[in-house]
């Protein structure tokens, strides 16, 4: 392949973080929290929103509304904003429970909410329908990757959704399991791992007003990225969570030539109760 | 952030699907007006379950060899995985892009996005029909994308994008947006989806599935009186997208160009298209002026318009929202009608389509639409392809949890 000269060798893209938090339970405790209220402010998931959901989009739900309680721009209006969520491996309990199904009894078994409801675009798609979202709504990764390809996603749509709705952010959640679910051959589960749900509100910033010192995610390049102690791309959630809940400065190499640089913002106290974190903007 | 007269180019082409293995043979098909559907047994577990789908019949690995790393071998694979692998060889191989003769630098800045909604799904139901336990205990492991980017030698940030129906088009779209921030130098974009008991049984509970099991050539029936749900389609399509100077600068053959992007979302229902129109309606006015062009520039419109009731009388108002008076002007067929849905892989085959439309000057038709819907006023293009100058083509794109996705594609200049 013979690449034009005068294509960019250098390459940046930013984002400032409006908002990080992060929400975590067992799965034994999820049921119980997708039957809670569901609300902030102007904002709450109707009545049984979440009844067929699965447990990743019940954990990425409980992040936004934590993500939106420390959201430094208050109540802005978020009819335009954009959704992408990384899940890995979403869906697997209710995945074997079809499959049981569909082996005893056919295909009449087959739950209609398998598609809509436990797929990778589904956790976007519950928070977009939910909190009444406009903007574009996906999901991304769904195995080891899904943290660093929901990152670059985000940062690489913020130029463009920054053209078509200025005013508009994007809420990357990123959810997953410390460990996966082990389930018996009938479906019932044998562990009780735990599910840990990752907003951040990001909003592109032109790298003419970058300010280093404010939280932001940065992706740029960087020659032989893989040999200089980086994180590596498949860095599990659990690791980028508690680095983002210990507000520290973390680098991950997406190639060997791109890395991105997430500059969390500064810890404030927990809040409501010990699953559930929230963290504020640095003040400007 | 590259040069603004910069465009994005798609250099190659590759495809797997029920209407053939090639741009000419799939061109060919939709000229024709030919229908890839069929009757199928995907019966599991010793049940008989025939159903009315369009499956892909072979998987050619001709020219795409030179691509994939000599230890890939197609008989171990997963049928996804053969029609992410192969369709994606065969878009490098067009796009005269062989990784074997680039640099590592190179090959870094080659980029691989794909759409596939439910890849996790479709690995655990394979696994489980063959009597294994992986849903049981899911192994952790790097997802389709990642795996066939270490097939075909690319060393590029890569991804997978899920929006439902929608996901390919996702995937073309953010792919643009790689290019246009700079991120990598060329991007292979599609997706790809697999016929499965599973979703097959989902859809049809749903009652999402055309119940024409009689006469499968006439079930996907978009926009006719009569139309009763979709047919299950499966394949890979995928394309070579690069800026437009680097496309030139190697002498590349351009199918076309990718001149603008709109994604939207109605956040009303996580199943159902919303009556209103106007979610769809602003992707299609987002991906226009994204292109700079107006309603009256396109000369093709290809509907996502799957055949459902519902689906396809929200979208002829998103049209006709959108378009204004030019809705009843412009040719728009639905090749749904032809080749099913395929899924994850529907929208990069409807880019596919429009890029047939531009390179033979003819618009594709939608088979069976004998009693148009009066709910879906549009200037439809009935049983045969018509032959107009096209230039400008618009492909729409939806899914569940309301994604609306419109891509604008046009001729190189």
């Amino acid at each position: 392949m013979n690449h034009s000269p005068s294509l960019p060798t250098d390459f940046s893209a930013f984002c400032q973080i409006d908002s990080c938090a992060t929400v975590s339970a067992h799965l034994s405790e999820v049921q119980a929290l997708a039957r809670e209220k569901h609300a902030y402010g102007s904002y709450s998931l109707p009545t049984r929103f979440l009844r067929h959901a699965d447990e990743q989009t019940v954990i990425g739900v409980r992040s936004i509304l934590k993500a939106m309680a420390a959201d430094t721009q208050g109540n802005s209006d978020i009819s335009n904003d954009a959704v992408i969520a990384a899940t890995c491996l979403a869906g697997q309990p209710a995945a074997a429970r079809t499959m049981i199904g569909l082996r005893d009894k056919g295909p009449v078994a087959v739950t209609p909410h398998i598609v809509p409801q436990c797929s990778l675009h589904s956790v976007a798609s519950a928070a977009s329908v939910g909190f009444g979202m406009h903007g574009p709504n996906f999901g991304v990764g769904g195995g080891i990757h899904a943290v660093s390809e929901g990152l670059l996603l985000a940062v690489t749509l913020a130029p463009l959704l920054a053209i078509t709705s200025p005013s508009a952010r994007i809420w990357l959640i990123c959810t997953g399991w410390d460990q996966q679910p082990s389930l018996k051959p009938n479906g019932e589960v044998d562990n009780d791992p735990l599910c840990r749900g990752l907003t951040l509100l990001l909003k592109h910033t032109p790298s003419h007003s970058i300010d280093n010192a404010r939280p932001q995610i940065r992706i740029t390049s960087q020659q032989d990225s893989y040999s200089r102690g980086h994180y590596p791309a498949d860095t599990p959630l659990k690791e980028l969570y508690e680095r983002l809940e210990n507000g520290i400065r973390t680098t991950v190499a997406i190639t060997n030539s791109c890395v991105i640089e997430i500059t969390p913002p500064e810890l404030s106290p927990k809040v409501h109760n010990v699953n559930e974190t929230v963290f504020r903007k640095e003040a400007p | 952030m590259v040069s603004e007269s910069s465009q994005i180019v798609i250099t190659g082409i590759g495809a797997t699907t029920p209407l053939g293995n090639s741009f000419n043979a799939i061109g060919d098909a939709l000229q024709a007006g030919r229908s890839g559907v069929d009757w199928c047994d995907i019966g599991t577990f010793s049940r008989q379950q025939e159903h009315v789908v369009a499956q892909v019949q072979s998987v050619n690995l001709a020219m795409e060899k030179a691509v994939i790393s000599p230890s890939w071998c197609i008989d171990k694979s997963s049928r996804l995985e053969q029609f992410a692998v192969v369709p994606a060889a065969h878009a490098l191989a067009d796009a005269g892009i062989q990784t074997s003769s680039c640099t590592f630098e190179q090959k870094n800045r080659i980029g691989f996005i794909a759409g596939i909604g439910a890849e996790q799904l479709k690995d655990w139901e394979r696994d489980f029909l063959d009597g294994g336990h992986d849903v049981f205990h899911a192994k952790r492991q790097p997802s389709l994308v990642h795996r066939a980017a270490q097939i075909l030698d690319l060393h590029g940030p890569a991804a997978t994008v899920a929006a439902a129906c929608a996901s390919s088009g996702y995937a073309i779209a953010l792919g643009k947006t790689w290019l246009e921030t700079g991120l990598v130098d060329a991007c292979v974009v599609g997706g790809c989806d697999v016929l499965s008991p599973t979703a097959l049984a989902a859809f049809h509970n749903l009652r999402a599935l055309s119940r024409r099991d009689d006469d499968p050539k006439k079930a996907s029936r978009p926009f006719d009186q009569n139309r009763d749900g979709f047919v299950m389609g499966e394949g890979g399509v995928f394309f070579v997208l690069e800026r437009s100077e680097s496309a030139l600068s190697r002498q590349s053959k351009i199918y076309g160009v990718l001149a603008g992007i709109g994604m939207s979302s109605d956040a009303t229902h996580m199943v159902t298209p919303c009556s209103d129109p106007v979610q769809a309606s602003r992707a299609i006015t987002e991906a226009l002026a994204d292109a700079g062009l107006s309603p009256a520039d396109v000369d093709y419109i290809n509907a996502h318009a799957a055949s459902t009731p519902v689906g396809d009388a929200a979208e002829a108002g998103a049209i006709r929202d959108a378009f204004g008076s030019a809705a009843m002007e412009i040719p728009t067929s639905s090749t749904k009608s032809m080749s099913g849905h395929l899924i994850s892989a529907a929208a990069a085959f409807e880019a596919l389509a429009c890029l047939v439309a531009i390179q033979r000057n003819i618009v594709p038709p939608t088979i069976n639409l004998d009693n148009p819907d009066e709910d879906c006023l549009l200037r439809h293009v009935p049983h045969q392809s018509i032959s107009l100058p096209v230039r400008v083509t618009a492909s729409n794109s939806f899914g569940f949890g309301g994604s609306n996705l419109c891509l604008i594609l046009k001729e190189a200049a």
